[in-house]
């Protein structure tokens, strides 16, 4: 179920002022308002998320934890393609289940993998993979041989010049062929003409 | 009032280079690529060449679809997890690849990367430093 609403700003103050009250909420509706429903008090959080999102004019969705969305939906909803989201099934992360031979994925664990996702985003310190060698000769050399291989791809290793290329491709089989450890592989930037400056 | 801060990681870069480049270990897919990357403090993302992401076999439109904003012009950059090793620090990641090739550059941005570290800097000398955010 989505909405998409304006609410004036001074009724969503009035709303949320309810809303933040010690006061049970009452639903009344019908023809004469003669119906009356004490809404629990855990709807409150819930409709004063709601309220602020739509305060901030942004489409507003309740789905249930348990209600199933096909991998398309999910994808949609966390922003990625849908090939991106097969492989995190794929790769376990994230349950479904074969509807035919349609994947369905939960709410609830679409909203957690998002959660995951938002952390990995932020990124995580940890202990590095590979010992990086000293490249001070490697960016020893590129400083001191810019000039000469500007709008090039080289690959360095340490003062040596393995290849310079016109692509990256080129730069990369030469350096595979090599076959030295943690070869640089960069493109070294035209320089701009007089007077102008690089921003950006 | 006098402050300090400690840091734990000291890189030299080249002061006649155009911007602040270090050298940079990416892993992706099971593989790494030794290249150089430019700390840049006013991009969101950390953006990467496409050419790198071809060279690790990373099919790029696989990614997380987002946008960045570069002089004027929008880029349509694609994010996969990534490990970055510079010197001894490294960071689990996303690192974002455009939908072209040709960008100059590789840029280490601030999500993922300067968010989570101390980053100290020495233009004159040509100096970075470096430390976990929540080294003492």
């Amino acid at each position: 179920m989505s909405t998409k609403n304006d609410i004036a700003k001074e009724n969503a103050e009035s709303i949320d002022k309810l809303l933040s009250s010690e006061e049970p909420l009452t639903l009344i509706g019908g023809e004469q308002a003669e119906e009356k429903v004490i809404l629990p008090e855990s709807l409150k959080p819930l409709l004063k998320q709601i309220l602020a999102e739509v305060k901030k004019g942004n489409e507003v969705a309740v789905l249930a934890t348990d209600a199933e969305m096909t991998t398309q939906e999910a994808a949609d909803y966390l922003k990625v393609s849908r090939a991106y989201l097969v492989k995190a099934i794929d790769r376990g992360e994230i349950p479904s289940r074969l509807v035919g031979n349609h994947r369905r994925v939960k709410v609830k664990e679409v909203l957690l993998y998002e959660q995951s996702l938002n952390e990995k985003k932020r990124g995580r310190v940890v202990t590095p993979p590979v010992k990086m060698r000293d490249m001070s000769k490697d960016m020893k050399w590129l400083s001191e041989h810019r000039g000469e291989y500007a709008g090039k791809w080289v690959a360095i290793y340490e003062d040596r010049l393995i290849v310079a290329a016109d692509t990256a491709a080129e730069a990369h089989e030469a350096k595979e062929r090599a076959g030295f450890p943690q070869t640089l592989v960069t493109y070294i930037e035209k320089p701009l003409p007089q007077g102008t400056r690089r921003k950006g | 009032m006098a402050y300090q801060i400690v840091y734990h990681h000291r890189l030299a870069y080249d002061v006649n280079d155009e911007g602040i480049t270090l050298p940079v270990i990416i892993a992706a897919n099971g593989l790494t690529e030794t290249v150089t990357a430019a700390i840049d403090t006013g991009s969101t993302l950390c953006v990467f060449q496409r050419e790198v992401a071809e060279s690790l076999g990373v099919t790029v439109e696989d990614g997380i679809e987002d946008y960045v904003s570069a002089m004027g012009t929008i880029i349509r950059v694609y994010g996969h997890e990534a490990t970055l090793t510079v010197g001894d620090l490294a960071l689990d990641l996303f690192v974002y690849f455009p939908d072209y090739q040709n960008i100059p550059r590789n840029l280490i941005g601030r999500q993922g990367f300067l968010q989570r570290l101390r980053f100290g800097l020495d233009d004159y000398e040509g100096i970075v430093y470096l430390s976990h955010h929540d080294d003492p």
